[in-house]
C-alpha cells in the first residue's frame, strides 16, 4: 500500500503528504472491512482476509510514516495537522453511509479522541487496534465502547487519548448538576455500616503467617478460576442466576427488575443479531411477563432504538433458516417489534428481507390492522407502499378504512398498490376508493380500476362512468383510456345510460365524422343488447351522416355475430 | 561562523537570536507547510546551522524564557526592534505549551528534529507534561523541552491530598494520583439518582479505570486508605474504596485488566441498595423501619442495577455481587452462582475490611487498622477461603495504612502505604526517635521505605497512639 517512503516530499504545496495519502487509504481500506463485517460478521472469509491486509498495510505504512498522531473529531480525522478522513461533502452520497455510520463519528462517540502510534508500536498492537474496529462495526455490548475495549486490551505503545467520563456522560446527555439544594442534604446518603463488627479478632500478623503457608497450594486453582471468569457462559449463567432471583422472591417489583434484565438482554441480542441468544432472553421474559404487559412499552423503545440499518445489513447476508428465525422471534414479540420491522423494511435492500418483514407484519397486525395506521404517514413512499400491501395481505373492513388515506398518496406508485389491496377488502369500502381512482391519468393503474369495477355489480359505477364520459375533458383523454372507460360501460351499464350514448353517436349531425368515440358508443350500445338498446341503434342507422350509420351498421353485426 | 571556546557573552547573544529567529521562521513555515515538506526541511537544516555552532562550543544551546525575557545559555538576548516581535511571538509559543524553555544537545541530527517539531506544532493536543511525556516515549535524547515551574509545581501538588506526606517515590504519588482521578470520577458517577438517569456501566469502568492501571503498574493504592477515617462519609466515597481494595485483592490473584475492571464495576454498586437510606448510617441510630430497609439493601441493589443497566456480562456481575455480597452473614435471597461465587467474595471481603474500618458507631469498638484486619482474617474468615484472605493481606499490607507501630528499635512510624505483594514491608512516616522524642519532621507526612535493617516489632493499639498523630 504504502506509495514511498517518508523521505518523498509533496509535488506541489497544499497536496496531502505522503503520509497522508498512504493512511487515507488505508482508512478507507478499514472501511471497507467494517461494512463486510457488518454484513457478513466477523468470521466470514473475505473479512479474516480484510482483516490481515488491514494489520499488515498499518504495519507497512508505520515503517514509512511513525509516529502517526490522529486527532479524532465527529466528523473528521486528522493526522497532526492534515486532514485524513474528510466530512462527507453536501450532496455526496458515494459513500453511502449516513453519518453515524461513519468512521470518525463512532471513534469520538465511543470517547477516543486521539491515537498515537509510535514507531514502536507491535503489531500485536495493530491487530487489537484493527479487532476493535471491527468490534466497534458489529456493535459492542452496553459494557463496553472503543475506548474501553482498546484500554482493557491491555496496549503495549499504541496511546489511546480519551474524552474525560464528564464529557462522556454529558455526549451521552446525563445531567451531571446536582440540584440546588441537594448539595450536602441529608438526601446524599453516607455509607451504612451492614458488617457486623465481630468483638473479638486475631493477630493479623499470626493470621497471614499461617496464610503463607496454607495458600500455597489453595491458591492456583483459584487464581485461574477467577482469571478464567471470561471463558463462563454468559447466557447460561445469566438465565440460570435471574431464575434463581425469582424463585426465591417472587415479588412485583422484583419481577419488574428482572423484566428489565431480560428485555435489555434481548434487546442488545437483536441488536447484534446474536438469535439464539435473543430467543432465550425472550423465554425468559415470557417467564416473567407472559403478556408483555409490564414490558411491552419499555420493549418497544428499545427496539426502536436499535440501528435499523446495520441490522438490515446483517440480515440480508444471512442464510434463509437465520433470517425465519428472525422474524419468527419478531412475530412472538408482537406489536413492541412492529416499529422494527417496519425499519428493517424500509431500509431492506433486496426483495428477501421486505418480503419477510411485510409478512411477519401481516402476521403481527392480522388482528389489529390500525398498528399499522402510523407508517401510512411516512414521508417515505416505498414504506407507505408495502404498509397498504401488508393492509392488502391482512384484508378486512378495518384493512380498507386505513386505505383511504394512502388512495388520495401524491406518488402513484402507493394509489397502485392500494387498487390491488382493495380486491381484498369489503365492497362497500372498495367502491367508492376505486370510483375516486377513476380521476387517474396512469392508464396501468386505470385499467386495473376498471378491471375490478367491471366484476362489481354496484349501481354507483355506470352513472360515474357516463358522468366521466360526459365530462368535459374526455375528447382530452388517451384513446386507450377512452376505450377502457367506454368498455367498462358497456359491462355496467343498463338502459339508463342509453340516452347518453345515443347522443354521443349523433354528435356532429351532418357534418359528424368517424372517431373512435362514436364507434365506441355504438359498440356500447351493441353490447347493452337491450331493446332499448338496439332500437337505439336501429334508428341512428338511419342517420344521415354516413359515419353515424357505419357504426351503427357495424356495431349491430358484431352483436349479430356474437 | 566559529565561535572561540569558550564563547563570550555577546556571541552567545549574537547567536541565540539567529537560534530564536530561526526557530521562529521554522514555526512559520510549519504552519504552512507540513512537516516533510521540502519548504519545511530547507528551514530545518537552516536551523541546525545555526545552532551546530553554539552547541559544539559548550555542549548545548538552553533556550529559556524567564521573567519576560529570553535567555540563551544563560545570556539575555538583547531587544531590538527588527526582531522584537519575532522574540515575543517566540515567547507566547513557549507559554502555550506550558514550557520553560528548550534545550538542544551536542550532534542533534535532522530527524530527532524532525520528530520533535511534530509534535511542538500540535500545540493543541501536546502541552507541558504531555509534550515532555510524547517527547520522551519516542526517544528524543538530542532535544529535551523544559516545563515551565509553575506548571513543574502544580504537577506535583495536584496529587496530593491535603495533609499527605511530601512526594518521594513515584509510586507512591502516582497511586495517589490514580485514586484522586476515581475519587473525582465517582463522585460524578455516583452521585445520588446518577444510576438512574442514564448512567451506563461502560461510565463505572472510567472510574474503575485509574486505579486498575495503578494496580497493574504495581503501585500502593492502598495509600488511600490511609486518610479513611471513622467518621461518616459518602456512600461513594466508601464504594470507592471498596473497589480500590477489591481490584488490588484481584490483582494479586493474578486477574486480567478485564477482570480487574468487572470487580471495579461491581464493587462501586455494591451498596447501591442503599440509597433509600438517606442520613447516617451508623446501627445504634438506626429506626426498626431502616433495620428493615438495611436488610432489604442487596435485593434492593440488584433490582436497581437490573433496572437501570442493559443486561450483559459486566450487570450481570454487579447484580450478583449486590444481591450476595452479604452471603453467609444475613440469608441472602439468592446466592452467587457457583462460577461466580470467587468474584462475588472478592468484593466481599473489600467491603468487609473497608467497612470495619471507616465505621463510627459510638456504641461499637474503635479498631486500628491492624485490628480490623484481624477481624476479617480471625472472626469473618469462614465466609472467604484463604486464598482470598492471603491476597487482601497482599493488597493492604500486614499492618495497612494509617497504623501506628513501633520498629523494632523503638521508634514510633506511621504506615502510609504497602507495596503490593510486599505485606510485610510498608511505606512509613517516622514520627518518633528510638528514644521517644518526637522527630521534627513528624505529622508533616515524610515518606520513606522501612529504614534498612528495621522492622516492625508490633502493631499498636489506639491507647498508645501518640497523641499528636491522633489529633492529625
Amino acid at each position: 500500500m504504502s506509495e514511498r517512503p517518508a523521505v518523498a516530499r509533496r509535488s506541489a504545496p497544499g497536496d496531502p503528504s505522503p503520509a497522508v495519502r498512504n493512511l487515507a487509504e488505508w482508512f478507507r481500506q478499514l472501511d471497507r472491512l467494517m461494512r463486510a463485517a457488518r454484513a457478513y460478521g466477523a468470521d466470514h472469509a473475505s473479512v479474516c482476509q480484510g482483516r490481515v491486509r488491514a494489520i499488515e498495510d498499518l504495519c507497512e505504512a508505520l515503517r514509512y510514516h511513525a509516529p502517526l498522531v490522529l486527532r479524532i473529531s465527529p466528523l473528521e480525522i486528522f493526522l497532526r495537522d492534515e486532514l485524513l478522513v474528510h466530512s462527507p461533502q453536501q450532496g455526496d452520497e458515494s459513500d453511502g453511509l449516513e453519518m453515524e455510520q461513519r468512521l470518525p463519528f463512532l471513534m469520538y462517540r465511543d470517547g477516543v479522541r486521539g491515537l498515537t502510534l509510535p514507531a514502536s508500536t507491535t503489531e500485536a498492537d495493530v491487530t487489537v487496534l484493527v479487532d476493535a474496529m471491527i468490534a466497534l462495526a458489529l456493535g459492542f455490548p452496553a459494557d463496553e465502547d472503543l475506548y474501553t475495549w482498546l484500554w482493557e486490551a491491555s496496549l503495549e505503545h499504541i496511546r489511546v487519548d480519551a474524552a474525560s467520563l464528564a464529557e462522556s456522560l454529558a455526549q451521552q446527555r446525563i445531567e451531571l448538576d446536582t440540584p440546588q439544594g441537594m448539595e450536602g442534604s441529608p438526601l446524599e446518603p453516607d455509607a451504612v455500616e451492614d458488617w457486623r463488627c465481630p468483638a473479638v479478632g486475631v493477630d493479623a500478623q499470626g493470621a497471614w503467617e499461617s496464610l503463607e503457608i496454607e495458600m500455597v497450594t489453595e491458591r492456583a486453582p483459584v487464581a485461574a478460576r477467577l482469571r478464567n471468569a471470561e471463558s463462563r457462559a454468559f447466557a447460561e449463567e445469566g438465565e440460570a442466576f435471574l431464575r434463581s432471583v425469582m424463585a426465591a422472591d417472587p415479588c412485583e417489583a422484583t419481577r419488574d427488575a428482572l423484566s428489565m434484565a431480560a428485555l435489555t438482554w434481548l434487546s442488545g441480542a437483536v441488536g447484534r443479531c446474536e438469535l439464539d441468544a435473543a430467543e432465550r432472553a425472550e423465554r425468559l421474559l415470557r417467564e416473567l411477563d407472559p403478556e408483555l404487559m409490564r414490558s411491552g412499552p419499555s420493549l418497544r423503545s428499545l427496539l426502536m432504538a436499535l440501528d435499523h440499518g446495520a441490522l438490515s445489513e446483517r440480515l440480508e447476508e444471512l442464510d434463509a433458516a437465520r433470517t425465519r428465525q428472525f422474524f419468527e422471534l419478531s412475530v412472538r414479540l408482537g406489536s413492541p417489534a412492529i416499529e422494527l420491522i417496519v425499519g428493517l423494511m424500509a431500509r431492506a435492500g433486496k426483495p428477501r428481507l421486505r418480503a419477510a418483514a411485510t409478512t411477519a407484519l401481516a402476521y403481527i397486525c392480522n388482528d389489529e390492522p390500525h398498528w399499522l395506521a402510523p407508517f401510512l404517514r411516512d414521508s417515505r413512499w416505498h414504506v407507505v407502499r408495502n404498509i397498504v400491501f401488508v393492509l392488502g395481505q391482512i384484508g378486512g373492513a378495518e384493512a380498507g378504512k386505513l386505505l383511504a388515506g394512502p388512495a388520495r398518496h401524491l406518488d402513484a406508485r402507493v394509489r397502485r398498490a392500494v387498487v390491488t389491496a382493495l380486491a381484498q377488502t369489503p365492497q362497500p369500502q372498495r367502491i367508492p376508493l376505486l370510483l375516486a381512482q377513476l380521476e387517474c391519468t396512469d392508464t396501468a393503474m386505470l385499467a386495473s380500476v376498471l378491471t375490478m369495477l367491471a366484476r362489481e355489480n354496484d349501481p354507483r359505477v355506470a352513472p360515474m362512468l357516463l358522468h366521466l364520459i360526459d365530462a368535459a375533458d374526455f375528447e382530452t383523454r388517451p384513446d386507450e383510456v377512452k376505450l377502457a372507460l367506454l368498455g367498462t360501460l358497456g359491462d355496467v351499464a343498463d338502459d339508463a345510460v342509453i340516452p347518453a350514448l345515443h347522443a354521443m353517436l349523433n354528435k356532429g349531425g351532418w357534418f359528424a365524422r368517424r372517431t373512435m368515440e362514436r364507434t365506441a358508443a355504438a359498440r356500447t350500445l351493441a353490447r347493452i343488447g337491450s331493446a332499448e338498446a338496439l332500437h337505439a341503434l336501429h334508428e341512428s342507422s338511419h342517420s344521415s351522416a354516413e359515419a353515424v350509420r357505419t357504426a351503427c351498421l357495424e356495431a349491430l353485426h358484431t352483436a349479430r355475430a356474437a | 561562523m566559529s565561535l572561540s571556546q569558550p564563547p563570550t557573552d555577546d556571541q552567545i547573544k549574537e547567536h541565540g537570536l539567529q537560534i530564536a529567529t530561526r526557530f521562529v521562521a521554522l514555526l512559520r513555515t510549519g504552519r504552512s507547510y507540513a512537516v516533510g515538506n521540502l519548504a519545511f526541511t530547507r528551514q530545518l537544516e537552516h536551523m541546525l546551522q545555526v545552532l551546530e555552532p553554539l552547541a559544539a562550543a559548550t555542549g548545548s544551546v538552553e533556550l529559556i524564557d524567564f521573567d519576560g525575557d529570553l535567555y540563551v545559555n544563560g545570556a539575555r538576548l538583547p531587544l531590538r526592534t527588527t526582531i522584537a516581535r519575532q522574540l515575543e511571538q517566540l515567547q507566547q509559543e513557549l507559554a502555550l505549551r506550558g514550557l520553560a524553555g528548550i534545550a538542544f544537545h551536542e550532534g542533534l541530527p535532522a530527524n530527532e528534529l524532525e520528530g520533535f517539531m511534530r509534535y511542538f506544532l500540535s500545540s493543541e493536543m501536546y502541552k507541558g507534561a504531555e509534550l515532555v511525556n510524547a517527547c520522551a516515549t519516542q526517544g528524543l535524547r538530542y532535544i529535551v523541552p523544559a516545563l515551565q515551574v509553575a506548571a513543574q509545581a502544580q504537577a506535583v501538588h495536584s496529587v496530593l491530598p491535603a495533609g499527605s506526606p511530601s512526594p518521594s517515590p513515584t509510586e507512591y504519588l502516582a497511586a495517589v494520583h490514580a485514586y484522586e482521578q476515581a475519587l473525582a470520577g465517582a463522585r460524578l458517577l455516583l452521585a445520588r439518582g446518577r444510576l438512574s438517569a442514564g448512567v451506563q456501566l461502560r461510565h463505572a469502568k472510567r472510574v474503575a479505570q485509574p486505579l486498575v492501571d495503578a494496580a497493574v503498574a504495581g503501585q500502593p493504592l492502598n495509600a488511600a486508605l490511609a486518610w479513611v477515617r471513622r467518621a461518616p462519609t459518602p456512600a461513594w466515597t466508601h464504594a470507592l474504596h471498596v473497589a480500590l481494595v477489591a481490584i488490588a485483592t484481584a490483582e494479586r490473584m493474578g486477574c486480567p485488566r478485564r477482570i480487574l475492571a468487572q470487580v471495579g464495576v461491581a464493587a462501586l454498586l455494591h451498596d447501591t441498595g442503599h440509597e433509600a437510606m438517606a442520613g447516617s448510617g451508623s446501627p445504634s441510630t438506626w429506626t426498626p423501619e431502616e433495620r428493615a430497609l438495611i436488610a432489604q439493601h442487596p435485593t434492593q441493589g440488584m433490582r436497581r442495577i437490573a433496572a437501570s443497566s442493559p443486561f450483559d456480562r459486566t450487570t450481570l456481575f454487579a447484580m450478583q455481587v449486590a444481591m450476595t455480597h452479604h452471603a453467609g452473614q444475613d440469608a441472602p435471597l439468592a446466592e452467587p452462582s457457583a462460577s461466580s461465587a470467587e468474584h462475588v467474595a472478592l468484593v466481599a471481603i473489600a467491603d468487609a475490611y473497608v467497612t470495619l474500618l471507616a465505621a463510627c458507631d459510638p456504641t461499637a469498638l474503635t479498631l486500628t487498622p491492624y485490628e480490623t484486619l484481624g477481624r476479617v482474617l480471625g472472626p469473618l474468615s469462614g465466609r472467604f477461603s484463604a486464598p482470598l484472605r492471603a491476597a487482601l493481606v497482599e493488597a493492604v499490607g500486614v499492618h495497612p495504612p494509617g497504623q501506628m507501630v513501633r520498629l523494632d528499635d523503638g521508634s514510633v512510624a506511621r504506615v502510609l502505604a504497602n507495596t503490593p505483594g510486599l505485606p510485610t514491608d510498608p511505606y512509613v512516616e517516622l514520627l518518633t526517635e528510638p528514644s521517644g522524642r518526637v522527630r521534627d519532621d513528624a505529622g508533616q507526612g515524610a515518606i520513606t521505605l522501612l529504614p534498612e535493617g528495621r522492622a516492625i516489632a508490633r502493631a499498636l493499639p489506639l491507647n498508645e497512639w501518640p497523641v499528636f498523630s491522633q489529633a492529625a
